[in-house]
């Protein structure tokens, strides 16, 4: 059953690659790698990653969606095309590429195969002593925060790297004017858009903590948390219009947000370097495990702060743009 | 207590520097800020040459997890004199930043720059210390990320920048990926990304995930170095960027590549000069030279000054490719010498188009005109850079392609011989364009206006490094040579 669900699932992913590369309308383009996004997220569900799998639905399929129509509000709908619409020696590459993936997959061991030099080497470590040394039931949460703790670190830091860019890019300082006050949805018109969201966001901003504080114990954690944080807000802005968004968040505490989940991350690192340990050794902030617990929960809210806060922001950039006419 | 954790403070440094540059309001402040840290970040990098010069190699498990759990800085002497390199180019660099940028970006808007300057820093840095693979692919995307939107920013001067930048980001993403992907073919066969740990254990994993693993990090460095036929990117970003991130790029960006090719071609996968099972060293030769005639020869027929340095740049880095292809410790250590000594000639040559830049608004050829008479020192150094460039004699450049010459006379390799010595001619077909450009008399005689001050010191030392480095190699030759031992495991 699960492999002709597999089997579904990738031709599924495949027809959905084809029919965007050679769509022309950006618009059904958006909603097709939307799609494609939550098509990933059932197989990474198959799997057995729930953790990705939850960041996919948040960021993949919801998050950049939305950013992408925002810019095509910008731009415009139709693709236009410049030159020649495939070329030959684009075609044999990817093949090459396409053949050399499925060559190298041959030798791969199965999926699931405990003998696998994957499932031999650190893995056993980490499954086995997570419990002592960390002291949690979630080992994807040891792994992303405590033992490749520094990793994390870096992919905040790439989340922060990315607002600057858009905050440089899109405006800066020389920012227009936002005039942009009607509300895409309005009072007399969309009641049901305007109540299943009134509804919906409370909900989901209070699910956010739970998969922050809950990452311990299941899937989740400060990524995922801030995911779906910045996406209730980014609802609201939707529905509610994206002045009321930017009063109630306003871009100035934002900024200074997603700088100081960045600083929570490294100061947590150079707390420990201050108390004479290693960079991001938790153990110095006390005996294990509750040390790995406290700085776990530390870094964890640094990441929250700064993807909330970059999600925000990106969407409240792109929205506040006026289209060029 | 600094010089324990100088392994991790170093890329730490700035990275955490970067956010609180970005929230600053004042511009001036900014700069000095972005000057000042990366000093300090130079100091560090020096503190760890000094320690590795001896042969000893740090290890620095990050969270104390021992490798292969956790993440580990592993700084041999090469990781070092990369992280001087870096380091030493950004300080340089951050002497005229503000003075560069002003005009073209709203004050506003720089210390956000500044930040993305320093988070470049630290990414590239942080690429050269780390041990552990997928490490390497976190800080390349942090480098990679910030340096698309540096390019971006030089929209202010000229609208091309943003898509030199959309280029560059598009064929950035599309390296990242297929790295990444190698990353995960050997993390399958292997169950490990310590890069020392996966070199053992890469000889008894299965042939053909190593050899498609190996492939695509190969191809995945390829479009980072700008190898041919993966260059496209790489002149227009070179030439929209602001110029002083032009300037701060073709010091280190390529240069970092380079280095990981040699880091892979050893450490990963354990076989000097040949990467994985498939023999890679064989291809580096022939991409190189057609790499060093190609980008001569688009070098001759560009208008444009920097684009020239740009595609100059492409065929010195074939140079460094060749060398490398020729393989053992001889060949490393051409290479690497062929690296530094680059940086430091190209940085000189950008650092003063940079000031040209500032002083005319363009740097298109037929706008050079006069230069030799408003502005003599900078002219002057143009043509100093352009003979390092030739490879005239007591010059850094002699220095490093008599390196290769000779590396390639000793294994009878004609082609390669023939292939420098042709360049060599092309090289002085484009400099003498420089030359002839700024001798050309102008159309109305500009009152003498040289180098803004803030140029003068990074200038004026990169111009010193090229003649003093020409005349006394020794201390380069013998870095190299003992980093390329160290590599390849040997005496010194």
């Amino acid at each position: 059953m699960e492999t002709l669900l597999m089997i579904g699932l990738l031709a599924a992913l495949g027809a959905l690659a084809v029919t965007i590369a050679f769509m022309d309308d950006l618009l059904v383009v958006t909603m097709l790698s939307g799609i494609f996004s939550f098509t990933c997220c059932a197989i990474f569900v198959l799997f057995d990653a729930p953790d990705v799998a939850f960041t996919e639905a948040c960021v993949g399929a919801g998050v950049s969606t939305v950013l992408t129509l925002a810019a095509i509000r910008l731009t415009g709908r139709r693709e236009k095309r410049v030159g020649r619409r495939a070329s030959a020696v684009g075609l044999i590459v990817s093949t090459i590429c396409g053949l050399a993936l499925v060559y190298g997959t041959l030798e791969l061991p199965r999926f699931g195969d405990p003998l696998a030099p994957a499932n031999q080497h650190v893995a056993p470590h980490y499954l086995n002593e997570s419990a002592a040394e960390i002291g949690i039931p979630n080992v994807i949460t040891s792994v992303l925060g405590s033992y490749r703790g520094y990793d994390t670190m870096g992919e905040t830091v790439v989340v922060f790297t990315a607002a600057l860019g858009v905050l440089m890019l899109l405006g800066g300082s020389q920012a227009r004017p936002l005039r942009r006050g009607d509300a895409p949805a309005r009072a007399d018109r969309d009641v049901i858009l305007r109540s299943i969201a009134t509804l919906f966001v409370p909900m989901t901003l209070f699910l956010a903590p739970y998969v922050q504080f809950h990452g311990a114990y299941s899937p989740g954690g400060g990524f995922q948390a801030g995911a779906i944080f910045g996406g209730a807000m980014i609802l609201y802005g939707l529905v509610f219009g994206i002045d009321r968004l930017n009063k109630l968040v306003p871009e100035r505490v934002l900024k200074v947000i997603a700088a100081l989940g960045v600083l929570t991350y490294g100061g947590t690192g150079l707390v420990t370097l201050a108390l004479g340990h290693q960079f991001l050794d938790y153990d110095a902030l006390s005996p294990r495990p509750s040390g790995q617990q406290i700085g776990l929960t530390a870094i964890e809210f640094g990441v929250f702060m700064t993807v909330t806060c970059v999600m925000i922001l990106l969407f409240q950039r792109f929205a506040s743009r006026r289209s060029e006419p | 207590m600094i010089a324990q954790h100088a392994a991790v403070l170093v890329v730490v440094l700035p990275l955490l520097c970067a956010p609180l540059v970005a929230l600053l309001r004042d511009a001036r402040i900014a700069g000095a800020a972005v000057l000042i840290i990366a000093a300090l970040d130079a100091a560090l990098a020096t503190l760890l040459l000094c320690q590795t010069l001896d042969g000893t190699v740090i290890s620095y498990a990050l969270g104390n997890w021992a490798p292969p759990i956790g993440i580990e800085y592993r700084i041999d002497l090469l990781a070092a004199a990369m992280a001087c390199l870096l380091s030493y180019a950004a300080t340089l660099v951050a002497l005229f930043l503000p003075v560069s940028l002003r005009g073209t970006i709203a004050p506003g808007d720089q210390p956000r720059l500044f930040a993305a300057f320093l988070l470049c820093l630290a990414g590239l840095v942080g690429i050269v210390v780390t041990g552990d693979i997928f490490n390497v692919f976190v800080f390349l995307e942090i480098s990679s990320l910030s340096t698309y939107v540096l390019i971006a920013m030089g929209a202010g001067a000229d609208r091309r920048a943003l898509t030199a930048a959309f280029d560059y980001l598009v064929l950035g993403a599309t390296g990242a990926t297929f790295f990444v992907i190698g990353i995960a073919f050997l993390y399958v066969v292997t169950g490990t990304l310590n890069m020392a740990d996966l070199g053992e254990r890469m000889a008894t994993a299965p042939k053909r995930a190593v050899i498609v693993g190996s492939s695509f990090i190969f191809v995945g460095i390829a479009l980072k170095a700008a190898m041919l036929p993966l260059h496209r990117w790489m002149p227009n970003a070179y030439a929209y960027a602001p110029a002083g991130i032009g300037t701060f790029l073709a010091m280190t960006a390529t240069k970092v590549s380079i280095y990981l090719l040699i880091r892979m071609s050893d450490f990963v996968f354990d076989t000097p000069g040949e990467i994985g099972r498939v023999n890679f060293a064989a291809l580096l030769p022939p991409i190189g030279l057609a790499m060093l005639v190609a980008g001569s020869v688009i070098a001759v027929t560009t208008k444009d000054l920097r684009r020239l340095l740009a595609y100059s740049s492409i065929a010195n880095l074939g140079l460094m490719l060749v060398a490398l292809g020729l393989g053992g410790i001889a060949g490393i250590a051409a290479a690497l010498v062929n690296l530094f000594n680059h940086a430091i000639i190209k940085g000189g040559m950008f650092a003063t188009t940079a000031a040209v830049l500032h002083r005319r608004g363009t740097t298109r050829m037929d706008a050079l005109a006069g230069l030799s008479r408003d502005m003599p020192v900078a002219f002057g150094f143009l043509v100093l850079g352009g003979l390092a460039l030739i490879g005239v004699p007591l010059t850094a450049g002699f220095v490093s392609k008599l390196l290769v010459v000779k590396l390639a006379f000793e294994q009878a390799n004609w082609l390669v011989v023939g292939g420098v010595m042709l360049t060599s001619l092309i090289t002085v077909a484009y400099v003498w364009r420089i030359v002839e450009a700024g001798m050309a008399a102008p159309a109305k005689t500009a009152p003498r206006h040289d180098l803004h001050p803030a140029f003068l010191l990074p200038v004026g030392l990169l111009g010193a490094a090229t003649i003093g480095l020409g005349i006394w190699s020794e201390p380069m030759l013998t870095l190299a040579g003992r980093i390329a031992a160290q590599m390849i495991g040997g005496a010194p």
